[in-house]
């Protein structure tokens, strides 16, 4: 026995020829907040259909705290979905939607009405009760979809992309709600999407999905800071790619060579790599300061030399594309923050330097 | 602007306009008129003005064979359309919900199956039936080959049952299957994931959302089983009759044209008071939709 709320043992689903899930492996612990996060077709659906028992495994075992549910059809499942649609019964309104997993049990009619209640207050929606679902706002619907899957009190809440269908307002406000709603109810909470800035702001752990397999699990932090490899570090945020040659290994630091310039310094985990092998160097767009003139103090700084190419200016931010004499071309994101800042006044064809803490650099090796 | 709209709308509707008007309306019209003439001996109306026609109908006397006769054969016409119509849908349900389950191809050729009979005469399908469960028929043939005894069928309820079912069984399936094809099966899952087993599903979430086309269905069958004349006549054998037989009856044998237009119209009226029912129910469903 363990303490997961949820394990995926070695879980595989095939349509025909088509591998959607690929032999993954996941533990959710109770009360997380955990995310399966990739592009469309990655089969992160797919995996919390399984889970919800909408699909059969094609191979592997799924445990819900600790026993194996993998034979047990949806409804003898104590997991409950938030679908991408919503899928709220048209022919009911909005408290018989809420009330129906109460309905279908022996629940009293005033223990019904009290839970009932209870989270129609949690989702704010307690003046719409007698309301249809198509006499609703999509937010609202999604509230309701919400409220019904959380009414009965279920081990998990699987959530499909819920907030896909929101406007951007709404959608980031949702965001918070869904967080302090899975802090107030203490459910685990599995949630299916494609958009990473939803995962890295709600979730405890991510794991990143590529082609039916796990890229990688981790906390935000992690996935964003020490991507395993170009496919993560591609699809989580923005990132410049900087092919180079490895140099020489270090426990947990490389020195590698891009173009033929002085060797820079930069972390990796040793894991595949090796002195004299290729590999890409990547650096985020805003851990790169960008000068006018050669800085005075360096430190521990990589500097390199380059030419403006674009230059974007989104109000809070000023966006660069500098070209490296070495070879490539870097993002950079500037934050607009001194008023007459000459960094500011830059232009297309200016020289620069850019540089970055040697920390902020990291070798993967594909 | 506005006014050429308006033009080509009328235009556009005028052609359907007038078939109903020519070939539903007048000829409804004139049957109500003709209710409150004088009969003339040999068929006919005579044009002055009688109720005769509708005291004949309305003045029960248990002596008289005939009024007896009327009551019992409309009575049978709308238990034997409610029985049609429950059959019906009991065979046309699952039958609808099969054909939407099929691959595209499979289900063209299934939908394509039930409309094929609609291509042969109503009246030489109903023969072919007479010609299945007759003494000497198919299903008599081969019980007494097998060593059974022969089971009288032809002239009976049950022969004249069958009929109605089979002439009305793709009026059923037809909305049916319109209706569950619609159906959105997330509906099925989100009622599963909440805990409801297959019967919970189906009762609760499943058939109020087929419910527009069990009724349409349902009405289609039973206003059409209700107006059957064929079918009591050749698979009943002229021994069971429906309100269409007795105005046949009225029309073409005793020449009594006023007081067939009183029963027709009298007919009609109570289907109307159904119809408008359903018509008011809906409503309300969509109002409150």
């Amino acid at each position: 026995m363990n303490n997961y709320s949820v394990e995926l043992e070695n879980v595989s689903k095939r349509f025909g020829d088509f591998m959607a899930v690929d032999a993954i492996s996941l533990q959710i612990k109770e009360g997380e907040f955990f995310s399966l996060l990739g592009p469309s077709g990655c089969g992160k659906t797919t995996t919390l259909r399984m889970i919800a028992g909408f699909e059969q495994l094609s191979q592997g075992q799924i445990y819900l705290k600790g026993e194996p549910v993998a034979h047990l059809p949806p409804f003898k499942r104590n997991v409950n979905t938030v679908f991408q649609d919503y899928a709220l019964f048209p022919h009911m309104t909005v408290d018989q939607n809420v009330g129906f997993s109460l309905d279908i049990q022996n629940t009293t009619k005033s223990e019904r009405d009290d839970r009932v209640e209870r989270v129609l207050e949690m989702v704010h929606l307690t003046h719409l009760k007698d309301r249809r679902p198509s006499q609703l706002s999509g937010g609202q619907q999604q509230r309701v979809a919400l409220a019904r899957a959380v009414v009965n009190q279920p081990d998990v809440l699987l959530l499909d992309e819920p907030l896909s269908a929101l406007d951007l307002k709404l959608r980031q406000a949702m965001r918070l709600e869904l967080k302090q709603l899975q802090r107030q109810l203490g459910i685990t909470f599995i949630f299916v999407t494609h958009d990473q800035e939803e995962a890295l702001f709600m979730s405890d752990r991510i794991a990143v999905m590529d082609k039916g397999k796990v890229a990688q699990i981790g906390s935000p932090g992690e996935i964003y800071d020490r991507p395993v490899n170009r496919y993560v570090a591609d699809f989580i945020g923005e990132t410049n790619f900087l092919e180079c040659t490895v140099l020489e290994m270090d426990q947990d630091a490389a020195t590698v060579q891009v173009g033929e310039q002085s060797p820079w310094r930069v972390t990796c985990d040793a894991a595949g790599a090796r002195a004299g092998g290729a590999g890409v160097v990547i650096v985020r767009p805003e851990k790169i300061d960008i000068h006018v003139r050669m800085p005075a103090e360096t430190g521990q700084r990589i500097i390199a030399a380059g030419v403006i190419r674009d230059k974007v200016w989104i109000g809070t931010d000023t966006h660069f594309t500098v070209a490296l004499e070495q070879g490539g071309q870097v993002r950079v994101r500037h934050q607009n923050m001194v008023m007459g800042d000459p960094v500011i006044g830059l232009n297309t064809g200016d020289r620069v330097q850019v540089s970055w803490q040697w920390e902020a650099a990291r070798l993967l090796i594909d | 602007m506005e006014k050429r709209r308006k033009l080509v709308l009328s235009a556009l509707l005028l052609p359907g306009a007038l078939w109903i008007v020519l070939l539903y309306v007048a000829p409804s019209i004139l049957i109500v008129i003709y209710s409150f003439l004088t009969r003339q001996m040999g068929g006919g109306v005579i044009w002055a003005f009688s109720l005769d026609a509708y005291q004949k109908l309305f003045s029960y006397n248990p002596d008289s064979r005939f009024i007896n006769d009327f009551v019992v054969i409309f009575l049978r016409t709308f238990w034997w359309g409610l029985l049609t119509t429950f059959i019906c849908l009991a065979v046309g349900y699952p039958l609808a919900f099969f054909i939407t389950r099929q691959k595209a191809g499979t289900r063209a050729v299934l939908l394509f199956l039930i409309i094929i009979p609609f291509w042969t005469n109503f009246l030489v399908r109903t023969y072919a039936w007479k010609f299945i469960l007759n003494n000497n028929g198919l299903i008599n043939v081969i019980l007494s080959s097998l060593g059974f005894r022969r089971i009288p069928m032809i002239n009976t309820p049950f022969a004249v049952i069958i009929g109605l079912v089979y002439g009305a069984l793709p009026f059923m399936v037809l909305p049916l299957y319109a209706a569950l094809d619609n159906f959105n099966y997330r509906y099925v899952e989100a009622a599963q994931d909440l805990g409801a087993s297959y019967l919970t599903v189906f009762r609760k979430v499943f058939w109020p959302l087929t419910l527009p086309g069990v009724v349409t269905g349902s009405l289609l069958v039973f206003i059409l089983t209700i107006g059957q004349f064929v079918v009591p006549v050749i698979l009943g054998g002229g021994k069971v009759s429906m309100i269409g037989n007795l105005l046949a009856q009225q029309f073409g044998m005793a020449f009594d044209w006023p007081f067939g237009s009183a029963i027709a119209v009298v007919f009609i009226l109570l289907m109307m008071i159904g119809i408008v029912y359903y018509i008011r129910v809906e409503a309300r469903k969509e109002a409150s939709s």
